[in-house]
């Protein structure tokens, strides 16, 4: 049967195969490396919350607001801080308290630190500032750690620091998975070049 | 320059590079805006997805069409242009080629990217924008996608004239 005009493909048999080798070897380890990654990710520990970071609220008002300014007034600017985390322990809500620091002015944030074997970030329910007081603790904020961050309320803003256990050396080894997976397609493609 | 000759593995390597660095430019951070202390950062992807969810159909279709669909499809299109992988006549090469070069036309990542530029430089005051490496990625991106798109060798599928045709030859 005659080929008609134009209906050849255009490959050229003449050309010298590129780069062959490096294909499979690239390709063995890509997925090598992709398997160890995935491994590493899937057998880390849990993320651990280590410290809280109360921040004033990035609003023109919320340092005008409520209650806090109104304690201020009463107490001479100075507030006895603390939170409250509550997690979900084996059967039943439990709370951790932090230690009380004194606040005058929240300046770039109070640092709150909890020892990092005590509550894993994924059990964090809610976290509560109070401000310490000879009576009883007034509430000055709370927010739902289960919504999505910023973690925003209605006085403070609060950043959650906590572990990445093996982090980088995931990100690293999914890096050079997908380097190694390109750089065989790269060659792979490059031998079937027209 | 010998290095920018037509060339179709150097077009496919490029074309390659593209590609994988596209998928990083669409998914990582685009830019980080600053607002009185609170650093919102975007992807292209963030952007679909916040699109979708407020129902901005127009410029939802707009954004997907012609800052991931078209630059994506183009180095699809070139990788297959450039290679053999897809087993296509003389004729079926020549189209792809028209449609590549029609939907180039169309690719608006260079625009973004340089409005984005533009934007990250006069925004100044009350708010401030910076790049993200996402944006880098997608810079470098377009960059081989011109580059793959220069060093295509079009002799290789030319359509066969008097000389070529088997049947007139």
């Amino acid at each position: 049967m005659n080929n008609h005009s134009g209906e050849q493909t255009t490959a050229n048999p003449a050309k010298p195969q590129r780069s062959g080798g490096f294909t499979p070897a690239f390709s063995l380890a890509g997925i090598l490396l992709g398997a160890i990654a995935f491994a590493t990710w899937l057998y880390a520990p849990p993320s651990m919350v280590t410290s809280v970071l109360l921040k004033e609220k990035a609003a023109v008002t919320s340092s005008l607001t409520g209650l806090q300014l109104g304690e201020r007034l009463a107490e001479g600017g100075v507030s006895d801080l603390y939170l409250v985390l509550e997690f979900d322990g084996e059967n039943t809500t439990e709370q951790h308290r932090t230690e009380v620091i004194e606040v005058a002015a929240l300046g770039n944030g109070v640092l709150f630190d909890i020892p990092d074997d005590v509550i894993a970030l994924a059990a964090l329910q809610r976290i509560t500032v109070y401000d310490e007081d000879f009576f009883s603790d007034d509430i000055y904020d709370s927010i739902d750690v289960n919504l999505a961050a910023p973690y925003v309320g209605s006085v403070y803003q609060f950043e959650i620091q906590y572990t990445r256990p093996y982090r980088a050396m995931t990100i690293g080894l999914l890096i050079a998975a997908i380097a190694a997976l390109t750089l065989a397609l790269l060659f792979f493609l490059r031998q079937r070049a027209r | 320059m010998g290095i920018l000759r037509p060339n179709n593995a150097n077009a496919s390597t490029c074309a390659t590079l593209g590609l994988a660095l596209l998928i990083p430019g669409l998914i990582g951070p685009f830019m980080a805006v600053e607002t009185m202390g609170q650093v919102s950062r975007y992807s292209i992807l963030d952007l679909i997805l916040r699109l979708s969810a407020e129902k901005q159909w127009t410029l939802l279709a707009i954004v997907v069409l012609f800052s991931t669909l078209f630059p994506i499809i183009k180095l699809i299109f070139m990788i297959v242009l450039s290679t053999t992988v897809v087993p296509l006549t003389s004729r079926q090469c020549h189209m792809l080629y028209v449609l590549t070069e029609k939907t180039a036309r169309f690719s608006m990542v260079d625009v973004m990217v340089v409005a984005l530029m533009v934007v990250a430089l006069k925004v100044d005051g009350f708010a401030s924008v910076d790049i993200g490496w996402g944006t880098i990625c997608f810079f470098t991106s377009v960059l081989f996608s011109l580059l793959a798109g220069l060093l295509v060798d079009v002799n290789q599928f030319e359509r066969p004239e008097h000389g070529d045709d088997p049947i007139k030859g």
